[in-house]
């Protein structure tokens, strides 16, 4: 039907836009794995990452610079959030936190709608990074092995974090059991708010080297969201290797469902959400059900 | 029933009945909508108030019946509403047991998100499905005129008409839905809200209880989405989303869900609310949105939580010995 190069293009797509799924899952993930929050909020941030590279690239004209500015501003955004926010209605149960991320995320859609508009707007891709280059028998595109390899280094250093640091051993205990933890004499709390307020940067870096791929757009924040979902629940809840497996699935999926079934491509990752939660309600990596 | 609390209800029952004698056409179609959004909202606390299960697709079964009154008045010549909207009910109840037999036996954010799943399931069905359900562009629903024996004819094309038909379907539905709270079942559903392990320890089969609301609440879900669909005379995909999915939630926890009508005093704060707030504001969904999280955060006990014992208002009126009597 395709050559073998459409096959290993198009396998290369699913891998590039997998990565870049899971620099937004993996805060999202190891926020759910700490504290038990779904955060949907958490999709606005990397909406508002794209948003504030539009801005920085239009007022200094250094794409560069956005990726400084954006995870500093969405950072302290998610370290208030969590702070001043999450934390009070911690005691209402997980329904109410549920339905605070939601309220925010439905904020965060309205601002932006209210400060940039309606219209999608377009982040240039930043010089040097344009063009294609030959590579598995087709021209494939450079900005795209770009975000391949941002999303590669992240992901390396996020692993060498959580595994060989202090830090990375703390932050597991607390995923794994947050009371006991703090039994031990660490402050949990300043950790929750350290990998709340990271996970959102992350997502704010996503979203910065995402704006030049996919457009800046009020409604990038609910399309993410609903993968995010998927991939938080295959992957099973609060598991990072999971998550990485369900992004870079997800990812494939929705490459090759494109190529054979255009109509129902979002159909099968709902089916295939549904079937995991059926089958393995705790996800492929998840702990409890 | 007291006799007071029966005159109060005669009294409401014939403000009621009157309010197309006293309102304008446009304010006698946001009265419509809030009868309708009122019961859908009823009929997702049945689920988040009173069984614990915070369900963000409750839009499936409202999308459902919708659609199911919508192509059963397209395809069988002369059918009567009332029977169409039957049909639409019984087409919630049968996809409500299905999705229900999934996601009742999960808590929390699982159940949260595999209801979720379902709805954004049926609403790629509705898009992508276009010979039966001509995708966005919605379909069409032809609405007969109903035929009452005594009274008349009720011109469905009228407001005041389509009024008085949605406000007995709605307060037959809230009646049965009341009905069923105060049933041995319907008590069972609380104490499993409160702790399903213990329920299920003291014999009480959880997943089956469960399962019973679950299709209650989608069959009450989709007669408002019937009523819906019969109203605007079209039903779209939209219908099945999320943004219709979560508005109930926002209606509900505005109301508040510890109580019966609560959730449907949101759903007409709500529209009533969004009715003002785009007329005088572009940016009415971000303050409604601000609004949302400010209840969260300082009032998620909702309207009605303001007023009960304990709550804000009583504490104000009475002091600390109203307090005291909310504690006991």
């Amino acid at each position: 039907m395709f050559a073998l190069s459409v096959y290993a293009t198009q396998a290369l797509h699913g891998v590039v836009s997998g990565m870049l799924l899971f620099l937004v899952a993996s805060g999202l993930t190891l926020v759910f794995g700490m504290m038990g929050i779904l955060n949907i909020a958490h999709a606005g941030f990397y909406m508002l990452g794209a948003y504030l590279a539009y801005t920085t690239v239009h007022v200094t004209g250094d794409f560069w610079l956005s990726l400084l500015v954006a995870p500093i501003l969405v950072g302290a955004l998610g370290a208030l959030i969590e702070r001043w926010l999450l934390r009070r209605i911690h005691a209402f149960g997980h329904a109410y936190e549920l339905l605070l991320t939601f309220g925010l995320f439905f904020m965060i859609g309205e601002g932006v709608r209210w400060i940039w508009g309606s219209n999608p707007l377009q982040v240039p891709i930043p010089s040097g990074l344009t063009g294609s280059i030959p590579l598995l028998g087709s021209q494939y595109p450079v900005y795209r092995l770009f975000i391949l390899g941002v999303s590669a280094v992240i992901c390396a250093g996020l692993a060498v974090a959580l595994l060989r640091t202090r830090i990375g051993i703390v932050i597991r205990s607390a995923v794994s059991d947050a009371e006991m933890v703090g039994a031990l004499g660490i402050n949990t709390p300043l950790v929750s708010l350290g990998v709340f307020t990271a996970g959102s940067a992350l997502a704010a870096v996503a979203g910065v080297i995402a704006a030049p791929f996919v457009q800046a757009d009020p409604s990038m924040g609910a399309v993410i969201l609903t993968d995010l979902f998927v991939v938080i629940v295959i992957g099973g809840f609060g598991s990072l290797l999971g998550a990485l497996l369900a992004s870079l699935m997800i990812g494939e999926l929705q490459s090759f469902g494109i190529l054979w079934f255009p109509e129902f491509a979002l159909v099968f990752q709902f089916l295939l959400m549904a079937l995991v939660l059926i089958v393995r309600p705790q996800g492929l990596f998840g702990e409890k059900g | 029933m007291s006799l007071r609390a029966r005159g109060l209800a005669l009294a409401a029952l014939a403000v009621l009945l009157a309010l197309p004698w006293v309102l304008d056409t446009i304010r006698l179609r946001l009265a419509i909508e809030v009868l309708y959004f009122g019961l859908f909202a009823v009929s997702f606390n049945l689920l988040f108030g009173y069984a614990g299960l915070l369900s963000f697709g409750h839009a499936a079964t409202f999308g459902v019946g919708g659609y199911a009154v919508g192509l059963a008045l397209k395809h069988v010549d002369g059918l009567p509403l009332p029977v169409a909207l039957g049909l639409g009910a019984l087409a919630g109840a049968v996809v409500g047991a299905v999705i229900g037999f999934f996601c009742v036996r999960l808590r929390g954010t699982y159940f949260a998100l595999l209801t979720l799943a379902f709805s954004q399931f049926l609403y790629a069905v509705a898009l992508k499905w276009r010979s039966v359900t001509r995708g966005d562009d919605g379909l069409t629903v032809a609405v007969p005129d109903v035929t009452l024996p005594a009274l008349g004819v009720l011109r469905t094309g009228q407001p005041a008409h389509f009024y008085w038909l949605a406000l007995a379907v709605v307060l037959i539905s809230l009646w049965t839905a009341w009905r069923f709270t105060r049933t041995p079942l319907g008590n069972a559903v609380l104490l499993m809200r409160e702790n399903d392990e213990r329920a299920a320890f003291l014999g009480y089969n959880v997943v089956g209880t469960k399962l019973i609301v679950f299709t209650v609440a989608a069959t009450l879900a989709a007669v408002a989405g019937g009523l819906f669909a019969s109203f605007q005379r079209l039903i779209s995909p939209t219908s099945l989303d999320l943004p219709i999915g979560t508005e109930v939630v926002f209606m509900a926890v505005l109301g508040g869900t510890q109580s019966f009508l609560g959730p449907f005093l949101g759903a007409a704060v709500y529209i009533l609310l969004q009715d003002w707030l785009s007329r005088t504001t572009e940016r009415w969904p971000f303050l409604l949105g601000l609004l949302f999280v400010l209840m969260v955060l300082y009032a998620h006990t909702g309207i009605t939580g303001l007023f009960a014992p304990g709550g804000v208002v009583r504490r104000l009126r009475y002091g600390r010995r109203a307090e005291a009597e909310g504690a006991s």
